[in-house]
């Protein structure tokens, strides 16, 4: 039963958390399906940027660039809608201009053989520097009705997209993990470096390719909030960085490298949107929000931790 | 060894000197009279909040109406509680429930987030400062579309209208936050001498029209004050940097105006490193290491700042009213103070309402 409570404690805290706040805020419109929505669309982005962050973690790496890449690549979008480029071509740029930004990084951590902790967080300021300068610290307003529907704004099938784009990279996420020879690579890899290169696992092109990775998945999340938030900016995702790490590893993924669950991620993200939904909703101010987030955050932590500890 | 050190440190030096001077605005014009008079985001007349009441019929109306509202803000200060608390205090003392409450921590999606989550709760009214114009015209969407009374602090999001999406906006009177601001430096200096300004390098109606209140008026009432240096900001945390350059190119500068508080103590840190204690700093808004050092007689000679909770109390009257079908008119204001070493205890009072802070009460003792 502990073994259990152990393994699954992020799924066993999300039904928990998620009955609680049901039951005592059943009247303040907690259990709707409108809210229920907004926290699952509220979450998508977390959870999109989670499951790229597990594979970096897995694989040993850090990426502490991903929220200036997410305001940077929003910027970029909006600056080609602006200038009446094709929605369609105006995303391709862009996320193939966030995945330079993600290959720049691990260029940096395979060839140079620098840390990822301290290149990616040398790289926020030249990020955010860029970011800054491209629009001259202005706000770019988003109204291209395509790009908003498909990118964050509309829905399908009544589905908002934001939900149906978290979908497909969880699927996607999942069974690139766990179903592919790149998944078992980035595991081993992560696990043992060293007994990967002697196994002929080409170690470098791995690491390289989950920061790629990474810097995909940053520029996607900065595409679907300038759909979502109609309008980009240099601060656009600036706090999700820690707020991903903390769901990725709440949900089982290890910060030390070889273990990652994107389900494990899916439910951290979420229980941080139903934290975040609930304490508001239970009328805590601000102050008890901050505090009581920090409480949970750790115990999760704690358990998550214990529990890499027991295998 | 010795000339390359000099070489270097001279070298660094003119680096130095030659980026923050390239952000000195040149030609920047006289803003003239017209800058002294608060005008809204849109060039809205400015209304007193004194002005504004509830009538008792409205009154009875608000009570009756068993209204809820969400008081969600942009970010967690000392201002912001302030203005949180006279809010929450009038909306209950007019039978208004606050059922929800936010910190969007300058974050757009969180904003949103916020907006969304509160909707969950039917507010009837939200209270809240949209800080980025642009993108809070989507985070208040769901809120418009549910028809919301929405009343703003300081800001409006693009293309909102008066009286359609949103009831007013409140803010200090900025024109007269920026004239308090010169008339204190002005006293501070004996009405001669250089001063230095540093102001918001944004496009911010709010700072702007503080700054160039102050510069206006510096400019036509103190014929024997200089503003021999300008230098924007955007980066608060640069007050230190852009304070030392002046020193070093400007060493009589006899006073400096700094557009918010924050900035303004590192321009103090500045003044302090170059053992200078006779280049006075004014500043707006209320800060406590500021205000520690003008208690001691220091450099910062006043600090202007707005009264926090009436504007707070202002928020709340005006939503009330829109709540009940009532028109308040488009743009209101609450007045500004100037604080000195002399009414402190008052000041801190009516802008924030709350009780000198300790350290500051045993400088005065």
């Amino acid at each position: 039963m502990k073994i259990f409570f152990r393994e699954n404690f992020i799924y066993v805290a999300l039904c928990l958390v998620f009955v609680f706040f049901s039951i005592t805020l059943r009247s303040d419109g907690f259990f709707t399906l409108n809210n229920i929505l907004n926290v699952l669309v509220q979450s998508a982005p977390i959870t999109i940027m989670a499951v790229f962050t597990s594979l970096v973690l897995a694989a040993r790496e850090i990426d502490l660039s991903l929220g200036a890449t997410i305001g940077l690549s929003s910027l970029i979008v909006a600056s080609l809608l602006q200038q009446d480029v094709n929605f369609v071509l105006a995303a391709a740029i862009t996320l193939g201009i966030s995945s330079i930004v993600g290959a720049i990084n691990g260029i940096f951590v395979t060839l140079v053989k620098l840390p990822s902790f301290l290149t990616t967080l040398a790289f926020t300021g030249v990020i955010t520097g860029v970011a800054r300068w491209l629009t001259d610290l202005r706000t770019l307003s988003v109204s291209d009705p395509h790009f908003t529907a498909i990118f964050g704004g509309g829905k399908f099938l009544r589905i908002p997209s934001l939900i149906l784009w978290a979908l497909l990279i969880v699927i996607l996420g999942y069974i690139a993990l766990n179903h592919s020879k790149f998944g078992a690579w980035v595991l081993a890899v992560g696990d043992n470096p060293l007994s990967s290169k002697s196994q002929g696992i080409r170690v470098g092109n791995i690491k390289l390719s989950v920061m790629v990775l990474s810097g995909f998945g940053a520029g996607l999340v900065g595409l679907l909030y300038a759909g979502r938030l109609e309008s980009a900016s240099y601060t656009m995702g600036a706090s999700d960085t820690l707020t991903v790490i903390a769901a990725t590893v709440i949900g089982g993924t290890s910060l030390f490298g070889g273990k990652a669950s994107v389900p494990g991620v899916v439910a951290g993200s979420v229980l941080l949107g139903l934290l975040t939904n609930g304490l508001l909703l239970a009328g805590f101010s601000v102050t008890q929000q901050i505090i009581v987030q920090g409480i949970v955050l750790i115990l999760a932590l704690s358990v998550s931790s214990k529990s890499r500890e027991n295998i | 060894m010795n000339t390359k050190r000099k070489l270097t440190g001279l070298a660094v030096l003119i680096l130095t000197l030659t980026s923050i001077t390239g952000t000195v605005q040149s030609g920047n014009a006289v803003p003239g009279s017209s800058a002294m008079v608060t005008k809204g985001p849109n060039g809205e007349a400015a209304t007193a909040c004194s002005t504004l009441k509830l009538t008792s019929a409205q009154a009875k109306s608000v009570r009756a109406g068993k209204f809820k509202a969400a008081l969600l803000w942009h970010t967690s200060s000392d201002f912001v509680t302030a203005v949180n608390s006279g809010a929450a205090s009038k909306l209950k003392r007019m039978g208004i429930k606050v059922v929800a409450t936010g910190d969007a921590q300058f974050d757009t999606a969180k904003q949103k987030a916020n907006v969304e989550n509160a909707m969950a709760k039917k507010p009837s009214l939200i209270l809240g400062l949209p800080f980025d114009g642009v993108a809070a015209a989507s985070a208040y969407k769901s809120a418009v579309a549910a028809k919301t009374k929405l009343v703003f602090l300081s800001n409006v999001p693009s293309n909102y209208t008066y009286g359609k999406e949103y009831v007013t906006i409140v803010t200090d009177d900025l024109a007269q936050m920026g004239i308090k601001a010169a008339d204190s430096l002005a006293t501070a200096m004996g009405a001669k001498g250089e001063v230095g300004y540093i102001f918001h390098d944004a496009a911010y109606y709010v700072t702007n029209q503080r700054d160039q209140a102050f510069k206006a008026r510096i400019e036509s009432k103190y014929p024997n004050m200089k503003i021999v240096t300008e230098q924007g900001l955007t980066d608060p945390a640069k007050g230190q940097e852009i304070a030392q350059a002046m020193l070093v190119k400007y060493p009589a500068i006899g006073g400096i105006y700094v557009t918010w508080a924050q900035p303004a103590e590192g321009v103090l840190a500045a003044l302090k490193a170059a053992g200078n204690r006779t280049t006075k700093i004014v500043t707006l808004d209320l800060s406590e290491p500021l205000a520690v050092d003008m208690v001691r007689n220091g450099n910062v000679a006043s600090l202007t700042a707005d009264a926090a909770y009436s504007l707070g109390e202002c928020m709340a009257i005006a939503g009330a009213i829109g709540l009940v079908g009532g028109k308040v008119n488009p743009f209101l204001i609450a007045p500004a103070l100037t604080v000195t070493a002399s009414n402190i205890e008052e000041g801190w009072r009516l802008s924030l309402n709350r009780a000198l802070p300790a350290i500051i009460k045993k400088e005065l003792d």
